[in-house]
């Protein structure tokens, strides 16, 4: 026989429902107290909330706990958040593909990407400075514009100038 | 400068008794509705103890303690 379980189940959200409330009514009479506990004791404000969240966390949700946290506290995390991502995109820039630049007599022969430096006398950039650059450049007259670029695949061997 | 967390810490017990009493007041309200409506599917006693234990597990922490206390 097919259990019907849709009761159960409106009965088991009204209990979660129910404890979530009750949870929140203790962490708003004690979450405030602790914290101001805390900076009493000398705890900055993140380092204070970050405490809380972990005695805490077995009792209540992180919503809950952050919902009486004071705002000087939520701050500081936005402001570590924001500072990670700042470094996060640093890296990925860092690690992004370069691309690697052939000139003679004035003009661009070859564009290739490629993940090693050489010596022999190409021009290394990052990606996004190039992007930059040729934005910046206006378009020459079609009588001036040199060869079409190729781009080549990682593993091809430069054509070297002459 | 030193932490004295002695207080801090009367507060975090005080919290988690509070806490208790009050899952404890939602599990005595609905864990008789919970099992109740399983028996009228059929379910086995066991199993129905068993069913509410491992639903309810994440709702209350002190879990096994409160909501056998309630089905009592």
């Amino acid at each position: 026989m097919t259990k019907d379980l849709t009761h159960y189940n409106e009965l088991w959200q009204q209990a979660r429902a129910a404890t979530y409330d009750r949870n929140a009514e203790v962490a708003e009479q004690f979450v405030p107290k602790m914290y101001d506990e805390l900076i009493n004791q000398g705890y900055k404000p993140y380092p204070a909330r970050r405490k809380i969240e972990k005695d805490c966390v077995v009792m209540w949700r992180i919503e809950t706990i952050d919902k009486w946290i004071p705002d000087e506290a939520k701050d500081k995390g936005k402001q570590e958040a924001a500072k990670a991502s700042v470094e996060a995109r640093k890296t990925k820039s860092l690690t992004e593909p370069k691309i690697k630049i052939f000139v003679t007599q004035g003009q661009v022969l070859q564009i290739s990407t490629a993940s090693h430096l050489s010596t022999d006398g190409s021009i290394w950039i990052h990606a996004n400075a190039m992007r930059d650059f040729l934005e910046a450049v206006p378009d020459k007259p079609k009588s001036e514009a040199p060869e079409p670029l190729t781009v080549q695949p990682v593993s091809s061997a430069p054509i070297k100038a002459k | 400068m030193t932490k004295d967390l002695t207080h801090y810490k009367e507060l975090l017990q005080q919290a988690k008794t509070q806490t208790e009493t009050a899952l404890a007041t939602v599990a005595k309200r609905f864990v008789p509705e919970l099992y109740t409506e399983l028996r009228s599917l059929g379910y086995d006693p066991d199993v129905t103890r068993q069913k509410i234990v491992r639903d309810c597990k994440s709702l209350w922490i002190y879990e096994v303690a409160t909501i056998v206390g309630a089905l009592q």
